[in-house]
This record gives C-alpha cells, sequence and structure tokens, in this order.
C-alpha cells in the first residue's frame, strides 16, 4: 500500500527494507526512547515476514518514508487496531537524515491515514517522558493524557483536535 | 513586551525547564534544540507574535536576544 502525499511516498514495509530499518532503530542517539531492537537483519526480515501477514488482515499498518529524491528516511506504524482506536507508533528517521520538516510531515501523514482512511475518532500513542521535544511536538496537536508512568505519558488524540491543530503546524512547513 | 517575558515564553514552549536560558543563549546550539523543538517555537511565535519563520531562518538567529529583536521589529 502506497500514500503519496506533501511530496513524500509513505510505503508498507516489505523484507527488502529489513537493513533499513534496523539502522535506524539501533543508532544509538535515536534509540535511546523507542523499543530495543536486535541488529540482526534476518531476525528483522522474518519480523516483517509475520508482520506481513497481519497487514494483509488490515490488524497493522508499518510504512516506510520515501522523499522527494527516493530516499528512504523514516517510519511509522499503527498497531492495536481496535473498533474505535488504534495505536501509532516506531516513528524514527534515518539518523543522518537533515530534512526536518518532512520527518514532520511523515507524522502529519500518518495521523492522516488513521483518522482519513481508516476511519477513526482518535487514536493513541506514547512517548517517553524524557523524550522532551517529542513530547512537546505532539502536544501542538492538544491531545489528552490518559496515563502516566514513571517513564511514559500515554496520549489520546481526538480527529477534532487533530484537524483544528494541523494548519499551525503547516504554516510553519509549506 | 520585555526580554524577559519573552524568554518565559520561549521556556514554558520547552518540556523540560532544567537550565537557564537568557537573551545570551544560543539556543541553536544548545542541547535542547532540534528540529522538533524548533516547530514547537515557530507555532509560538506565530500563534502569540504574529510571527512566521522557516525552519531554517529560526535556525539563523544567534541568540534568543536576536530573535527577541525580531519578533519586536515586527510588531
Amino acid at each position: 500500500m502506497n500514500i503519496d502525499r506533501y511530496n513524500i511516498r509513505l510505503q508498507t514495509v516489505e523484507e527488502e527494507d529489513a537493513e533499513d530499518i534496523v539502522r535506524f532503530r539501533t543508532d544509538e542517539k535515536r534509540s535511546r526512547f523507542i523499543s530495543a531492537t536486535n541488529n540482526d537483519i534476518e531476525l528483522q526480515k522474518e519480523w516483517i515476514k509475520k508482520y506481513k501477514e497481519r497487514e494483509k488482515n488490515n490488524e497493522e499498518f508499518y510504512f516506510i518514508a520515501i522523499d522527494e529524491n527516493g530516499e528512504k528516511f523514516a517510519t511509522y506504524r499503527v498497531y492495536n487496531i481496535e473498533k474505535n482506536i488504534c495505536e501509532i507508533g516506531s516513528w524514527v528517521s534515518k539518523p543522518e537524515y537533515k530534512n526536518a520538516v518532512n520527518s514532520i510531515k511523515v507524522d502529519i501523514l500518518m495521523k492522516e491515514f488513521v483518522f482519513l482512511n481508516l476511519g477513526y475518532q482518535q487514536l493513541r500513542f506514547e512517548v517517553n517522558k524524557g523524550n522532551h521535544s517529542v513530547v512537546k511536538y505532539h502536544k501542538l496537536f492538544k491531545p489528552i493524557i490518559v496515563k502516566e508512568s514513571d517513564d511514559n505519558l500515554y496520549f489520546v488524540l481526538e480527529k477534532r483536535n487533530f484537524e483544528e491543530n494541523r494548519k499551525r503546524i503547516f504554516n510553519n512547513i509549506k | 513586551m520585555e526580554i524577559t517575558e519573552f524568554i518565559l515564553n520561549f521556556k514554558s514552549q520547552l518540556e523540560n525547564d532544567n537550565f537557564e536560558l537568557t537573551g545570551e543563549t544560543d539556543y541553536v546550539k544548545s542541547d535542547f534544540w532540534d528540529s522538533l523543538t524548533n516547530m514547537v517555537i515557530n507555532v509560538m511565535l506565530n500563534d502569540d507574535y504574529n510571527v512566521q519563520l522557516t525552519p531554517e531562518e529560526l535556525n539563523q538567529f544567534s541568540s534568543i536576544q536576536e530573535l527577541f529583536d525580531y519578533v519586536q521589529s515586527k510588531q
């Protein structure tokens, strides 16, 4: 499945993306706040093979983002798909990728996918409290904090709030 | 508008307030600065001061004072 918007393509991952995914997720700086990933590419390929079954059943969608130059630069995933809500996560960019605006576009595209394509009215996500800039960025969309642990903040974002605040973000990236 | 008020507003946009900000702070070179923080500050400038900058332009100022002076000039 492909989503093409804002000069970005989101493409569901294939086994051939395993090496990029491992590289994105095991970078020392970028991986501080995400779940640990084994650096074995074959294991990642196995994981993707099983994921493709879940994708076929519309149980999960894992995207790799490709920019206008054909460079694969980020990932994002929709999972824990339930009747009235689903979860987004695995938002990780390529370590040396410099186009920050494109990374933000990926987040907006992913939220649009959940609200517009999948038709949800709300989504949830969690962010490590130490990941300050990500917490603050997500708060621009006015999500609700529904739970808090020692390490994480758990958010629910309503479609209405996303749509009302998306323009504030776009004002600064177009 | 006073610079102290502007600095307080700037600081309130950051999730982590465990550091000192002054007019001389070179925010772009600070540990807290990254592309998402750039976006957060840009939204603050737009919402609170009606100033619109690209991410690249916001990265061009060498201190909070310099940014404040620019914002003042646009009021």
